[in-house]
């Protein structure tokens, strides 16, 4: 794809985000429950305190009004004050949105690492039991829910086996100074070998739980390219011409088997976004996902409609993502 | 059948076990490439060509299996050797080039990386990537090529088809085979195109001092091009001798059939007569002349295996007529 078909394609993402804002300010305005009431619970306010809280956070105004107001931040990045924390939004999201990205970054590595490697083995190996107990495991992790799965990991990793801890990041957070919030980034920065071992042992199943459908999913999609590549006349071709068996393998057929798993792969991500949320809040860990379903609960109308709109914005970059990656792996879309 | 042959295949049978039974795409092949020469193998699709010679190179896929038979080359019985031993000779000593470069090049490769891969897995004497690309360079340009350098670094698609059979023949010479299998190098190319095909393979015959397989369905292709001629009829060598005896005096009622079915230049009146009836079907063959339903020489004696005979000089056919 040329640089002008990018930004060509970055244009068509305004009308998309435009729309994505509409529904999210109105979802969320029109869902059942007052702020207010939720957030004095049940303590006993008067009146004209409700009223008062009601005019700070801006309730009280027509929805439209509401919806321009709204329009207008989003598009300079602002989405006010969160209701909850009394705090900009703007800098909540920040604050958890690390924890996310490790998260799914490492579900991410996860799921390509063993997704592609069992696909490419059973591909290899076909009709031997690898592939038949890949397939199996495949079905499995397709089909088990998330939250059962961690939870399942937590009774017998932490609870009986009490090999890995149940919930959070790291032990001492304090410890890390802030580079770039990603702790297995920052305690390697720092030197800190102890608390980056911590973070990961902290990270391993939140990231397995996360990973597992996706790397159930690409191993299929995985293995069927695979072998339709390794069908193919280049393949018979390539073993005419002599040359060793890895490299039909890895360079012949798995670039080209790469090329519908590594789109699929950049589409998926989005979907691991949309399970953060379980995993974090299954898992205790002070990420986005979780940050968002607390918000939903308390109707922190600015919080919940920024960070749906900030996975919106992912979402479509992630297929923006997949479509070049596939024109690159693809000499023939490229030129 | 006369030594010293570069290729001698004796008695190979390739078998498909499937779910119908058991195809027996090449039943009993014997046949003999001699050095320098080009010997064209003539049948109809699925007659059993493309999967002897795939046979020859050790590259039958399953379900597909070489069940008997010797591949005599250089001495040592193909069909027996270890596959490392198999992979270090293809493309070295045998190379061969496909129906249709379009799917037989990776699409994701450029052309230059799928030649200089041919080159380095061979030639150790060729030392660095820079030095195999050269030669890839000057084989391209050898080929009728024009700006080799620059279309290195073209993916397949790019090229014309006549320009991708070159870069396939390119890859096939790339390690100067003593012999090159050209598994209908022409099929998939314009008219126009084909004879520039066949007169580069012929072209590079001579340079290389190499024998050729010319496999084809088209008995005038092979007519020009080739100094002896295979018939194939249903997984077997029908008829097989010095092309133009073969072709003034067909001594098989195949290819009698086959001759009388195609339109001569010379005698453009001549009726057409196409062969009655249908190619046998390949599982549970009787053991008797394949030929036999659409013979019009069928006689109970056919009714028993026939093997090739000879049938004058440096003839051969598989008819019981011949020995009578």
């Amino acid at each position: 794809m040329s640089p002008l078909g990018v930004v060509e394609r970055l244009l068509q993402l305004v009308p998309v985000l435009l729309g994505i804002s509409i529904v999210v300010f109105f979802m969320m305005a029109l869902t059942p429950g007052d702020p207010v009431e939720l957030m004095l619970g049940d303590a006993r306010a008067t009146d004209e305190q409700r009223q008062s809280l009601r005019h700070d956070m801006g309730l009280d105004r027509p929805m439209h009004e509401r919806f321009l107001v709204f329009l207008r931040n989003a598009a300079t990045g602002e989405f006010g004050m969160s209701f909850h924390h009394r705090r900009p939004v703007r800098q909540v999201i920040l604050e958890r949105l690390p924890a996310t990205i490790e998260l799914t970054l490492a579900a991410l590595v996860i799921a390509l690492v063993v997704g592609i490697g069992l696909g490419v083995l059973a591909a290899v190996r076909r009709d031997s039991w690898i592939d038949r107990l890949s397939t199996v495991t495949a079905l499995v992790g397709v089909s088990m829910p998330g939250f059962w799965f961690g939870i399942l990991l937590i009774l017998l990793f932490a609870v009986t086996l009490g090999a890995l801890p149940v919930s959070g990041r790291i032990g001492y957070e304090g410890e890390v100074p802030f580079v770039t919030g990603l702790l297995l980034v920052d305690t390697l920065v720092a030197s800190k070998f102890a608390s980056f071992f911590d973070a990961l042992r902290h990270l391993l199943l939140p990231a397995v739980t996360l990973g597992l459908a996706m790397a159930a999913l690409l191993m299929r999609v995985t293995r069927s390219a695979m072998l339709e590549a390794l069908a193919q006349d280049y393949v018979t071709f390539a073993e005419a011409k002599g040359i060793s068996r890895a490299r039909i393998l890895f360079r012949h057929a798995l670039k080209n088997a790469l090329i519908p798993t590594v789109t699929v792969a950049a589409i998926e991500t989005g979907t691991l976004l949309g399970g953060n949320m379980i995993v974090e809040t299954v898992f205790g860990w002070p990420g986005l996902g979780r940050l968002v379903v607390e918000g939903i609960f308390t109707r922190n109308y600015p919080l919940v409609q920024a960070a749906v709109l900030l996975y919106a914005v992912i979402y479509v970059l992630l297929n923006l993502c997949a479509d070049l990656l596939y024109a690159t792996l693809n000499p023939r879309v490229r030129s | 059948m006369s030594d010293p042959a570069l290729l001698a295949i004796r008695g190979l049978r390739t078998w498909f076990t499937t779910r119908q039974g058991v195809v027996k795409a090449v039943d009993g092949v014997d046949l003999d490439v001699l050095p320098g020469e080009c010997l064209g193998v003539v049948g109809e699709s699925g007659s059993g060509k493309t999967a002897t010679f795939l046979s020859v190179l050790g590259l039958v896929k399953p379900p597909g299996r070489i069940e008997a038979g010797q591949i005599i080359f250089g001495g040592r019985d193909l069909a027996q050797l270890p596959a490392a031993e198999l992979r270090a000779l293809r493309g070295r000593d045998i190379a061969i080039t496909m129906q249709d470069a379009l799917t037989a090049l990776n699409p994701a490769l450029t052309v230059g990386e799928q030649i200089v891969e041919t080159i380095r897995a061979h030639d150790r004497g060729v030392a660095g990537p820079a030095a195999a690309r050269a030669r890839a360079v000057e084989l391209l340009r050898l080929v009728g090529m024009p700006e080799p350098e620059r279309r290195l670094g073209d993916y397949p698609h790019q090229f014309s088809g006549g320009m991708r059979q070159r870069v396939m023949i390119t890859i096939a010479l790339s390690c100067r085979p003593k012999l090159l299998i050209a598994d209908e190098p022409t099929t998939a190319l314009d008219v126009t195109i084909q004879a520039q095909v066949l007169d580069l393979i012929a072209t590079m015959r001579r340079q290389l001092g190499m024998s050729v397989v010319l496999i084809s369905h088209n008995l005038g292709v092979v007519a020009e091009y080739c100094d002896r001629v295979a018939l194939m009829y249903a997984g077997q060598v029908v008829e097989s001798g010095p092309t133009r005896a073969v072709i003034a005096a067909p001594r098989h009622p195949y290819t009698q059939g086959l001759l009388r079915s195609m339109p001569l230049l010379s005698d453009p009146d001549r009726p057409i007569r196409p062969i009655a009836g249908q190619v046998p079907d390949l599982i549970d063959l009787p053991e008797e002349c394949r030929f036999l339903p659409r013979c019009p020489h069928a006689a109970d004696a056919c009714r028993h295996d026939i093997r090739l005979l000879p049938a004058g000089a440096g003839r051969w056919a598989r008819c019981v007529r011949i020995a009578a």
